[in-house]
């Protein structure tokens, strides 16, 4: 007893100091633990596995075109500049759609071809994934919502892409951008400081 | 909300100025999808036909969507953003926060979201600066973001103004002051009469326990928790609950930003009576904090292993202390000679001999039982999360490192009693030198068994058990195993100064612990408790050098009483110095000594009388005592309202109190109830840890009214 006492009051004590910033859901991809797989078909009909990309760093972003806080990012080219940015130094850059179909931002392979063609997006892939098995796998809960895996395929970032959860685009200037800092983080090799932050965004139409 | 607002309408009172009309509802998706501008309306209205200078000036920003759609709360849940005011405020005019009304939540699929439905009157006050008194009127302007949505999501944007003269005087209310009302009454208020807790976390739950006064609703009700901050508690999950006796434990499924262990849970409690059309749901603003030591002792089910696995490991440790070391190998080198028969036969004397320890360790925990029901009798719990407890948990691990460090060092000379005692050869023999191995020990272990003590007061009773069991265990296995196989004897180290240097280095775990506790008492009681809890530990700390310097066997007994007494005065003095509370300054009221008749003739009078049900040994009774009275607004409202107090003093046991209790539902103090002059009204409980605001919260509500 003594010393269970002991030893659980001294691991009480180291687990409040470490406990800052430590993620803990149930479910859903957690920071500090490996990236759940999958597996899924892109627009133009390719198969592609998150364990394909193990040895680089891999974003994956939840994608809705219709929602105002996907406009935010889009149509002020603040997305597209990122995924230019990082996709050059090695990234894997994939969008997910999870919008399940008749609802919003649901769309054919052909129209997601287009769409990206007239965002001017460069993502690495633009995922489909109607049923939202990987969307609930990963617990994406908004569009955005962005998870950054490391090389060895650990989730180094969930959460918002920037700090101002707004639909305004003036906002994205004055805001941080999380996810532009945890890649540049990994790719220094470096540890990534915001790990976890709230996502913001329209709720993922599963 | 909606019927008044409508029989206003009917009223017809055409005072346009004080209702801002929302301009230019702008929908970004307004080119695109000209159909879909979900927000309808969006405006603001003032509670009065004028603001007044030097104020706080309420006004609603009142939102109608389409019929389906909502907005958000503060928090907004899965997805969504709050509604958002940029102001454009003329100078000396400053814009409050929102206060928020009582969200609903909405599910959809795998998500949910916090809001509001169909239509929401948002209050927030204006404050006017005194200098503006003079001026002719002011002019409010903002641009209000707010995002709509069904299950997709349009952002619109609306201009809105207000413009209204300041008045001379007293302003009269508004046209539409009703709607204000209600929506400020539709605001939670934070809990009179009951309070909420964390009971206990793991890494994916919490439980937010709350004991609710039988007067704020029916236990038997739909009770829901909505989180002030996102991401600490997952919007979608159901939040089952459970119900024991008068507590109600939600359970819930904490969300991505959640720490291990939270700190605070702050958010709207809802309770809302089962049958439709029943009592409209009460919201409570709740901020619960987990039970203090409860983080000590929540015990997971699958953590009940790892905590038995300890204790047996904790066990064997006590064998390494000094003065238990030296006695095992004697012990079991007798079994051997007792035993000439052979190995056989000493292994039955280790195996009698570890369960005399058992038995010694069993009649400890049944004695702590004894103490814990009994206690529970007369009304006494031992709560986790009193200041108090924590406190006592804090001096007991700081003395056990003061021992340890060898500061103090009492009872040494028990160990050389222990050759000293004969007991009869045989199985009894054994089994006595068990116990009596175990009594033997209490100088060394009595620090860590103290703890467990402490500990075992509050845990389950199987847990406690178990533990215990396991700590005897632990402590007996070595001379089984060195029973069975003697020639093991030679493999130990020799007694020596190491383990003086292990029972040293164990004072550090201990001093490691206090600060724990002393981190949990400062979020409970904050800085000031904890400055005296170090200052009483400084005193305590002194008086245990002053026992290991002085009240040494070798000193003159004379000397040695007076290093004793000194040693225990300034102890406990640093314990009491330590203890949240103290005498209250509660000069000014005369405090009228309780009984029934007498509190009847008093309200026959048609007085309001304020009762205290208290007892000198009771903590929380004292801190209540010090901070609600040591208020000067409080005794002047007593004062001003005439209220007489009445003080149910309940250190020794009282018959005519305890019924008393009893009718309001208690087993135990503090309990504060307020009665009012009118008779024929059910007196107000009030919450049992109290400050000043909750006191004047209830003399203001429930005395104002009736005059």
């Amino acid at each position: 007893m003594s010393s269970s006492i002991v030893n659980r009051s001294v691991g009480a004590l180291l687990a409040l100091l470490v406990a800052a910033g430590v993620a803990a859901a149930a479910d859903g991809a957690q920071v500090g633990s490996a990236a759940p797989a999958f597996t899924l078909t892109d627009a133009g009909g390719t198969e592609h596995s998150l364990v394909d990309f193990r040895g680089k760093v891999v974003v994956v972003e939840w994608l809705n075109h219709d929602c105002p806080f996907v406009k935010k990012h889009y149509g002020s080219d603040n997305m597209q500049a990122l995924q230019g940015r990082f996709t050059d130094q090695g990234v894997v850059w994939l969008s997910v759609i999870s919008s399940a179909p008749g609802k919003q931002g649901h769309v054919t392979p052909e129209r997601a071809i287009e769409l990206t063609a007239e965002k001017k997006a460069k993502p690495t892939a633009v995922l489909l994934d109607g049923n939202g098995a990987v969307g609930k796998r990963y617990g994406a809960k908004t569009t955005p919502h962005m998870f950054v895996i490391d090389r060895e395929g650990v989730v180094r970032y969930a959460g918002a892409i920037d700090s101002i959860a707004s639909t305004e685009a003036a906002d994205v200037p004055k805001a941080t951008n999380y996810v532009a800092a945890a890649l540049d983080a990994l790719l220094a090799g470096k540890k990534v400081e915001t790990e976890s932050t709230q996502p913001y965004g329209c709720s993922v139409k599963y | 909300m909606f019927d008044a607002q409508r029989s206003r309408c009917r009223r017809g009172v055409g005072l346009s100025i004080f209702m801002a009309t929302g301009l230019a509802l702008a929908g970004t998706d307004a080119e695109r999808l000209p159909e879909t501008r979900p927000l309808e309306s969006a405006r603001l209205v003032a509670e009065k036909t004028a603001f007044v200078a030097g104020n706080d000036n309420w006004i609603v920003l009142h939102l109608k969507l389409r019929q389906g759609w909502h907005v958000y709360w503060r928090n907004a849940g899965d997805s969504g953003t709050p509604p958002r005011l940029d102001w454009r405020l003329p100078h000396g005019l400053q814009a409050g926060a929102i206060v928020w009304p009582t969200p609903e939540r909405f599910i959809v699929g795998p998500l949910a979201n916090y809001g509001y439905e169909n239509e929401v009157f948002l209050p927030l006050p204006i404050r006017v600066d005194p200098s503006l008194a003079g001026a002719k009127g002011v002019h409010l302007a903002a641009t209000v973001h707010v995002l709509v949505c069904l299950e997709e999501c349009v952002p619109q944007t609306a201009e809105l103004a207000l413009d209204l003269p300041l008045a001379e005087g007293v302003p009269h209310d508004g046209p539409e002051v009703d709607a204000i009302r209600a929506a400020l009454a539709a605001v939670p208020q934070p809990p009179v009469g009951w309070e909420t807790e964390l009971a206990a976390q793991d890494d994916g739950r919490v439980s937010l326990r709350a004991r609710p006064t039988p007067g704020v609703d029916s236990i038997d009700a739909l009770w829901e928790f909505f989180p002030y901050e996102p991401g600490l508690i997952e919007p979608a999950a159901a939040q089952p609950i459970s119900r024991d006796r008068d507590r109600v434990t939600l359970t819930l499924r904490k969300g991505s930003l959640a720490a291990p262990q939270l700190g605070e849970l702050a958010g709207v409690l809802v309770v809302r009576a089962h049958a439709a059309g029943g009592r409209p749901p009460l919201a409570f603003e709740i901020a619960a904090r987990p039970t203090a030591v409860g983080v000590v002792a929540a015990t997971k089910p699958n953590g009940i292993w790892a905590s038995i696995g300890l204790a047996f490991v904790g066990g064997l440790l006590l064998n390494l202390m000094p003065c238990v070391f030296p006695v095992l190998a004697v012990k079991v080198l007798g079994f051997v000679q007792h035993a000439g028969e052979g190995r056989g036969r000493a292994l039955v004397h280790g195996t009698t001999f570890a369960a005399g320890i058992v038995a010694s360790f069993w009649v400890l925990a049944g004695g702590l039982y004894a103490l814990r029901a009994g206690g529970a009798e007369i009304g006494w719990g031992f709560q986790l999360q009193s200041p108090a407890f924590v406190v006592a948990m804090a001096f007991l691990f700081f003395g056990a490192a003061m021992v340890f460090f060898g500061v103090a060092d009492f009872g040494n000379r028990l160990v050389s009693l222990a050759g000293a005692v004969r007991l009869p050869s045989g199985l009894a023999g054994s089994f006595g030198s068990g116990v009596l191995a175990t009594v033997v020990a209490t100088p060394c272990t009595a620090p860590f068994m103290g703890t467990a003590l402490g500990w075992a007061l509050v845990a389950p009773p199987v847990a406690a058990f178990s533990v215990f069991t396991a700590l005897a265990l632990g402590m007996g296995a070595p001379y089984v195993a060195l029973a069975a196989s003697p020639r093991l004897l030679r493999a130990l180290p020799r007694p020596g100064a190491w383990m003086e240097t292990l029972k040293q280095l164990l004072a550090f775990p201990m001093l490691a612990t206090v600060v724990w506790l002393l981190w949990v008492l400062a979020r409970q009681v904050g800085p000031d408790a904890l400055i005296l809890a170090l200052a009483g530990l400084l005193i305590a700390g002194f008086g245990f050098w002053i026992a290991g310097r002085f009240a040494v066997p070798s000193a003159p007994a004379r000397r040695r009483a007076v290093a004793g007494l000194a040693a225990v005065v300034a102890i406990a003095g640093g314990f009491v110095l330590a203890l949240p509370s103290g005498a209250g300054a509660e000069a000014g009221l005369a405090w009228v000594e309780y009984s029934e008749s007498g509190l009847e003739a008093l309200r026959a009078e048609g007085r309001s009388v304020y009762v205290d049900f208290t007892a000198a040994w009771c903590l929380t009774c004292q801190v209540n005592k010090r901070v609600v009275f040591g208020s000067t607004e409080v005794l002047e409202a007593f004062r001003r309202n005439d209220i007489v107090a009445m003080r149910a003093d309940w250190t020794s046991q009282d018959p005519e109190i305890t019924r008393a209790l009893a009718a309001f539902g208690r087993s135990g103090v503090p309990l504060n109830v307020l009665y009012g002059t009118d008779r024929s009204a059910e007196p107000v409980v009030l919450s049992t840890v109290l400050t000043p605001s909750i006191v004047l919260r209830a003399i203001e509500t429930h005395l104002r009214t009736e005059t």
